[in-house]
């Protein structure tokens, strides 16, 4: 089945005006977003992550300069945005950029096309105001219903998201709930107005174990139920494993590798994920951690070359001098490291994270 | 892709030990980051460059006019009473010591030229209303007025001089050459019933250059610009000993009440909400009437509750940081609580603390002055600006400048350490320190 | 192995609310556990199972309501609510005794409870037989009370009995009372009880909050040494030089202020500051929960070097458990208030038995795609113990070193199900 793009981001570069200067947030990066899938972002703080996803909905801080590049939205259905008209895309009919889209005409997306779930649960909600009309203003603000439809159509929805005794429920505070009751409410308002990307920023970063499992098994229920497409950010690997489709990992400001999950857990090419995946403990494994020492550059100075190289084990000289570009694995599967160039000394993952994936991998073919 | 040396695919740094780097960007302490952005706060900058005017000019103001006539013959000062204000160099502005005055035609007739400066109308019972160049006039007033009915010098143009004063004129005149005596008459019952060009009598007798009041002068002749700067002069020593005391006062039982909680606080609390029920209009005048209207009684009246405030919001602020876990590490480190107290505690409700104390002063003054200028405060000796209000207030009709000047004064003070304290608070503003992403 | 700290009942319940609504909030409800000189201990949970709060209870940041707390078997803490039940418990026993040995007070309180009981039948509407009954009842009252006047002696008190039983009493107070005194004396923290407590120090879970903003990182680490009332410049800067490289950072860094440095960072800085005072147990509430994957590698890795260079002991709180299993030599399971299970790591994730411990380990999410979509998940009810008044648990070791908070029937369904799972991993490990 050919995949169907929605959403491009092409070159973005956002930097900040801070106190020290000019942080270089986000160095020029390209993924795009397919519908039906989800898409994890990984990174660490300073990573640009959440600086990009904020970009997509147009709510970046008032201190952001957009550098260049843009962010295409295919096929939104919003024809009175100035479509995008140039040689690349001299085939595609219905084409919006989304950096150029001014804050008066962003509403007409947020919460009609895309929508955002934040990480604090305690403080996605108006503490003051009652639950429901949380959850009904959303519906008559943007489908112009009645009061009484969109409390009838609220209540549809807060079942729907698995909110016990939702008629009662409607009429009471956010403080009288649970953190994991919440990002349900969130989720629940999020998709009042069915929206068809759905960006979640780590929004279960705050939540028990328990309470996580809970919520990313209803994002997927929502998923298949809506065929959304799913941008989900995220630190924790686990998580991505369960949920993504698609990956690709940030490292300050630039996309270092990109696949499906199943390449990056299985087939990781690039220092920084092998990095990661070997600081998480395996429960079966006692041998020591593998640590990245240092910690991310200061982005008010980039450095020149491969930004992970002073921390990198296998950082060569050409590292340090110039960035590398983007090396294809697969089809699906690309990774910015100038160790897969030809002329490259032939590095193997770390023994440990080796043998990790092995035992996963027989572990999965016994039981398959 | 270009063709890149082959060298340089090696590897550098299997083996080190990485280390964290030096950290790039420079240093900088939480007052100097508190400096910085209070620097960008163009508005406060601005207040408290204007602060600083005042407080100086309050300081020297009384000094850099020497017009002291008032304290040596009551008086002769008089006679310079409600003068309008004139500066030279910036009569063009305003101060230009004219004065509008209404009467019947005839009784501007005998002025001399160049008093009567212009014609501004006329009203419905005859009279007409002029401006004239009141210096001068009040010269010709009390040297050589004549009155329109007897055609002959008014009584106010003769001046009662004492023998030593006589004496003295006669003196001068021999020593300088210039004519002061206009009409002389003998000496009846001890004094001299003379003509005198007013200004070269004061100029050489008691020392009065040119008068030339740079605000004009009050009801009884004194310089309103000495008498503003000694009012803001006592406004201020007032506003600042009293936030200083109750600053001191607050602390300290802020600080205890916060710091340990539990039966302590819920006693000095109960204190508290006792003392705040006082009446502060009642306690004032009270002490008033029993210990008499000085300063002192004044800043003691201020000080009894006014430390309330204060006090509430550092036992905010303790109750605030005292559960942080950096407090908590140390007091499992062993420190005891006096150290957590200062050195913990303390410097990170600093800035708040500044904050209040800077906000606190224009409330003071603001109520010194209400007060002053309702008369139920009444200094005896001192000016204060409240007075110079209430005084003005009932010649506003002709000398509006009395009003104006005490009152741009206060307006400026106020508004000034508002803005400047606003823009501490946003310059302490502790969460913009230390946030991560 | 050396115990190194002893928990034994402690409680610590906070009080919310006053007067009829007062409620207790029990973060920590009755539980025991020791730590071993050298090891490391793990404690999970979820929010709110009081794993912080028993961190604290035992550095005495909060005054524990019950129970005791042993370090190097000394006493450093405990609660005096069990001397105060005591009390109260014998004074109304013997207020009860007492009454038994005074005849005319008994006479006269069973009259009265004969009429209550009457009224109680009656309706109180039917005012003719209330009046009967109440008669009735002053008849009853001016006949004994002749009764008495006539024959003094033998409704007389029983003095002698009473006054034993008023003796026992007493003695039991004082008793209690002393406890209360010693205790109190132990929990001060003063003297002998505050250099102990130098021994155990705290890392904490916030970087931000953990660390004064407004001192610089030379202040921070030395405040060990200087509240201990060293004033050697020299020495300090070299201690505190010392400790910055051990945890990685640079002695340049001393004079920087915490908002300069990440997250990571601050977390090490926090270690060293802990270290600096040579503490033999280290509490390390959620130490990395704040702080990215590849750092939490690195203060782990840290932490665990640390460990065997100073011969450390360890508490580990966290709610990651695969991190805590990395880590951990044994852990202990807690749910609201109560330890569920306590075992060794390798134990507890070879054959977790109790229900909860079973839940946690199959939501936490692993990097393993193909696993990740074969797992199920199992949801924990409280409900399905059905405990009841005689259904009671308590927290019993069902196999050296693995205890389990059951009841007797779980306790037998359990061993089942470790035979059955012991069988089950031999085969696989003779398979391969």
């Amino acid at each position: 089945m050919e995949k169907e793009r929605i959403l491009e981001v092409k070159d973005l570069r956002i930097s900040f005006r801070t106190q020290q200067g000019i942080l270089k947030a986000v160095r020029g990066i390209n993924f795009e977003l397919f519908k039906g899938e989800t898409l994890a972002i990984v990174g660490e703080s300073g990573s640009g992550k959440s600086v990009t996803s904020r970009a997509i909905m147009g709510i970046s801080a008032g201190n952001s300069i957009h550098e260049g590049g843009s962010i295409y939205y295919y096929n939104s259905g919003i024809k009175s945005f100035h479509q995008v008209e140039d040689s690349e895309h001299a085939e595609e009919e219905d084409i919006i950029d989304l950096m150029k889209i001014d804050e008066e005409h962003f509403h007409k997306l947020r919460g009609t096309k895309i929508s955002m779930i934040f990480q604090d649960p305690m403080s996605s909600l108006n503490p003051i105001m009652k639950i429901g009309k949380q959850v009904s203003e959303a519906l008559y603000l943007k489908l112009g219903l009645s009061k009484s439809e969109a409390k009838v159509r609220a209540i549809e929805l807060m079942n729907d998201v698995g909110i016990s005794e939702p008629e009662k429920r409607f009429y009471q505070y956010p403080f009288q709930f649970s953190g994991g009751m919440i990002q349900r409410m969130v989720i629940a308002i999020a998709l009042a107005n069915n929206a068809e990307i759905l960006i979640c920023d780590e929004p279960t970063t705050a939540l028990d174990v328990t309470i996580q499992a809970q919520i990313l098994e209803l994002i997927n229920k929502k998923k298949t139920e809506r065929n959304l497409s799913i941008i989900f950010i995220t630190h924790d690997l686990g998580v991505v494993a369960n949920m993504a489709d698609r990956v690709a990992v940030m490292y300050a400001g630039k996309i270092v590798e990109v696949g499906t999950v199943d390449e990056i857990f299985y087939n990781p090419k690039h220092p920084y994920t092998w990095a990661l995946l070997s600081a998480i403990p395996d429960l079966d494994s006692k041998e020591t951690l593998f640590a990245i020492p240092g910690t991310p550059p200061d982005l008010h100075f980039p450095p020149a070359g491969d930004a992970f190289a002073p921390r990198n084990k296998y950082a060569m000289q050409i590292d340090f001098e110039e960035e590398p570009p983007m090396f294809k694995i697969s089809e699906t599967h690309y990774a910015a490291t100038w160790l897969l160039h030809p002329d490259a000394p032939k590095v193997e993952m770390p023994s440990n994270l080796k043998n990790r994936i092995e035992r996963n991998l027989k572990k999965a073919r016994k039981g398959a | 892709m270009e063709n890149i040396a082959k060298e340089k695919f090696i590897l550098v740094q299997q083996d080190e030990v990485l280390y964290d780097e030096r950290i790039k960007t420079k240093s900088i302490g939480y007052y100097k980051d508190a400096f910085l952005r209070f620097k960008k706060n163009k508005a406060s900058v601005i207040a408290a460059i204007i602060l600083i005017f005042l407080i100086i000019m309050s300081i020297v103001g009384p000094f850099l006019s020497s017009y002291n006539l008032f304290d040596v013959n009551a008086k002769w000062s008089a006679r310079l009473n409600d003068m309008p204000p004139k500066i030279e160099g910036l009569e063009w502005l305003g101060f230009n010591g004219e004065k509008q005055l209404t009467g019947y035609p005839e009784n501007f007739s005998n002025i001399p030229n160049g008093i009567v400066l212009r014609i501004t109308g006329r009203n419905n019972i005859g009279q007409i209303t002029v401006v004239v160049d009141y210096y001068a006039y009040i010269n010709y007033i009390y040297s050589c007025e004549i009155d329109t009915a007897t055609q002959d010098f008014t009584t106010s143009s003769y001046t009662n001089l004492t023998i030593s004063e006589y004496e003295a004129v006669r003196a001068a005149e021999a020593a300088t050459g210039d004519t002061i005596i206009l009409e002389d008459a003998p000496l009846v019952a001890g004094s001299y019933l003379v003509r005198v060009d007013y200004y070269k009598f004061l100029y050489h007798i008691y020392d009065v250059q040119e008068p030339a009041f740079w605000f004009g002068s009050d009801p009884q002749g004194r310089d309103l610009f000495t008498e503003l700067w000694k009012g803001a002069r006592l406004s201020l020593l007032i506003a600042f000993s009293v936030a200083l005391i109750n600053i001191l006062v607050g602390i300290i039982w802020g600080s205890i009440s916060g710091y340990f909680g539990g039966t302590v606080d819920l006693v000095m609390e109960r204190i508290s909400d006792i003392l705040a029920g006082l009446p502060f209009m009642a306690i004032l005048t009270l002490l008033l009437l029993r210990y008499g209207n000085s300063p002192g009684v004044v800043i003691v009246a201020f000080t009894l509750t006014g430390w309330l405030g204060i006090a509430s919001l550092t036992r905010a602020q303790f109750y605030r940081y005292k559960n942080r876990e950096y407090v908590l590490a140390a007091r499992t480190l062993g420190a005891s609580d006096s150290r957590i107290i200062i050195r913990h505690i303390f410097p990170n409700a600093v800035g708040t603390l500044i904050t209040s104390l800077v906000l606190y002063i224009p409330a003071v003054i603001f109520s010194e002055s209400t007060f002053s200028f309702l008369g139920i405060i009444n200094y005896a000796e001192n000016t204060s600006v409240g007075r110079l209000l209430s005084t003005g207030q009932s010649v506003m009709k002709e000398s509006f400048y009395q009003v104006l000047f005490p009152s741009v004064f206060i307006s400026l003070l106020m508004l000034s350490f508002n803005l400047f304290g606003n823009g501490l608070r946003d310059a302490f503003n502790p969460s913009l320190r230390g946030v991560e992403e | 192995m050396e115990k190194l700290l002893e928990v034994k009942h402690l409680k610590q319940y906070f009080k919310a609310g006053s007067g009829k609504r007062k409620l207790f909030v029990k973060a920590v409800d009755d539980i025991s556990f020791d730590i071993y000189k050298g090891e490391v201990f793990g404690m999970v949970g979820e929010s709110g199972c009081g794993k912080t709060t028993t961190g604290r209870s035992i550095i005495k940041l909060y005054d524990a309501t019950d129970g005791e707390v042993y370090f190097g078997g000394k006493r450093i803490g405990g609660g005096i609510a069990s001397m105060i039940e005591t009390i109260k418990a014998a004074k109304v026993k013997a207020a009860k005794e007492i009454v038994g040995y005074q005849p005319a007070k008994l006479a006269k309180a069973q009259i009265i409870q004969e009429a209550e009981a009457q009224l109680a039948q009656i309706d109180p509407k039917d005012i003719e037989h209330v009046q009967i009954v109440k008669r009735e009842k002053a008849q009853k009252m001016a006949d004994l009370k002749a009764k008495i006047q006539a024959d003094p002696t033998k409704f007389a008190d029983n003095q002698a009995e009473i006054d034993k039983i008023k003796a026992e009493l007493r003695t039991l107070i004082n008793v209690e009372r002393n406890k209360i005194t010693a205790l109190k004396k132990d929990n001060a923290f003063r003297g002998e009880t505050l250099e102990t407590m130098k021994k155990i120090q705290m890392i904490f879970q916030d970087p931000i909050s953990s660390l004064n903003p407004r001192m610089t990182v030379r202040e921070i680490i030395a405040e060990g040494l200087v509240v201990s009332g060293v004033k050697d410049r020299k020495y300090i800067d070299e201690r505190v030089s010392h400790f910055l490289r051990v945890v990685g950072l640079l002695p340049e860094h001393a004079f920087r202020y915490p908002h300069e440095f990440s997250g990571g960072q601050r977390q090490r800085i926090g270690i060293a500051r802990a270290l600096i005072v040579e503490p033999e147990l280290l509490i390390a509430d959620e130490p990395i929960s704040a702080l990215d994957v590849s750092i939490r590698a690195q203060v782990i890795n840290l932490l665990k070097n640390l460990q065997k260079e100073y011969n450390l002991t360890i508490m580990f709180i966290a709610h990651d458990l695969s991190v805590v299993k990395y880590f951990s030599d044994r852990i202990a399971v807690m749910y609201y208030g109560h330890m569920v299970e306590l075992a060794s790591s390798e134990l507890l994730f070879r054959h977790p038995l109790h229900q909860y411990t079973k839940s946690l380990l199959s939501a936490i999410p692993l990097p393993d795609p193909h696993y990740e979509k074969t797992r199920k998940r199992f949801t924990y009810n409280p409900a399905c113990h059905n405990y009841s008044a005689t259904n009671k648990p308590s927290f019993v070791e069902i196999e050296p070193g693995h205890w389990i908070m059951a009841s007797p029937s779980e306790i037998e369904q359990f061993k089942v199900e470790m035979a059955q799972s012991d069988k089950d991993f031999f085969e696989k490990l003779t398979e391969k």
